[in-house]
């Protein structure tokens, strides 16, 4: 949110703020979809795991669960706050270029997890890369057409909010 | 296996962030007072 301080109490927020809001409330959501699914896997649901593909042992082992599940909540809780500190005013307590490079960042890995993903699914899928008997196609089928464009669509919202963050800031220091 | 290392720098990063981000608002608070007696 690009604001700026007109008198001692009162805030004026840059119009093109508002235009942008929508990136800030789509982390947001993006996030909070990632996060409630990873708590409901964390508290036992089996809902849509089918699609990730994972063995059961590696749903057992306690590695996983913690990091895995757990780290990956704490990541998805800092994102959904994330996401609101770009259009809430308690937002500017934090230093805009913190926002600016954490914003680009994430972008940046969802942009190479989503490009990485279509690449390695699209070769498996057609038969380029050959997969192995123990792998189940319908997992690849759903990263393809689930998770994959999951993480693009958070690189896009991520994005957008640097994208805004940015030429917010540079549009204040003229 | 990489992608849970991947998790734990990532989180290590934001851990770094939280507590830089306390520390310089409390810093900052402390010389606020100061300067205003």
């Amino acid at each position: 949110m690009n604001t700026s301080v007109s008198s001692p109490n009162k805030i004026r927020v840059h119009p093109q703020a508002l235009a942008w809001a929508w990136a800030g409330y789509g982390v947001c959501a993006w996030a909070l979809a990632y996060t409630a699914l990873k708590l409901y896997w964390a508290a036992g649901g089996r809902a849509l795991l089918a699609t990730v593909g994972l063995p059961e042992a590696t749903l057992q082992d306690p590695w996983f669960v913690l990091i895995g599940l757990w780290g990956t909540i704490i990541l998805g809780v800092v994102a959904v706050l994330f996401g609101l500190a770009t259009v809430q005013s308690w937002g500017l307590f934090i230093p805009r270029w913190l926002l600016i490079a954490d914003a680009f960042a994430a972008c940046a890995l969802f942009t190479l997890r989503a490009a990485l993903g279509f690449v390695q699914d699209a070769l498996l899928i057609s038969g380029i890369i050959s997969i192995s008997d123990a792998v189940d196609r319908s997992v690849i089928i759903s990263h393809l057409l689930l998770w994959d464009p999951f993480f693009l669509l958070g690189a896009i919202f991520f994005g957008a909010v640097a994208w805004s963050l940015w030429r917010g800031s540079r549009e204040a220091q003229r | 296996m990489i992608s849970l290392w991947i998790i734990v720098a990532i989180l290590a990063i934001v851990a770094v962030e939280v507590i830089g981000l306390v520390i310089w608002r409390l810093v900052r608070r402390a010389r606020m007072n100061d300067q205003h007696g």
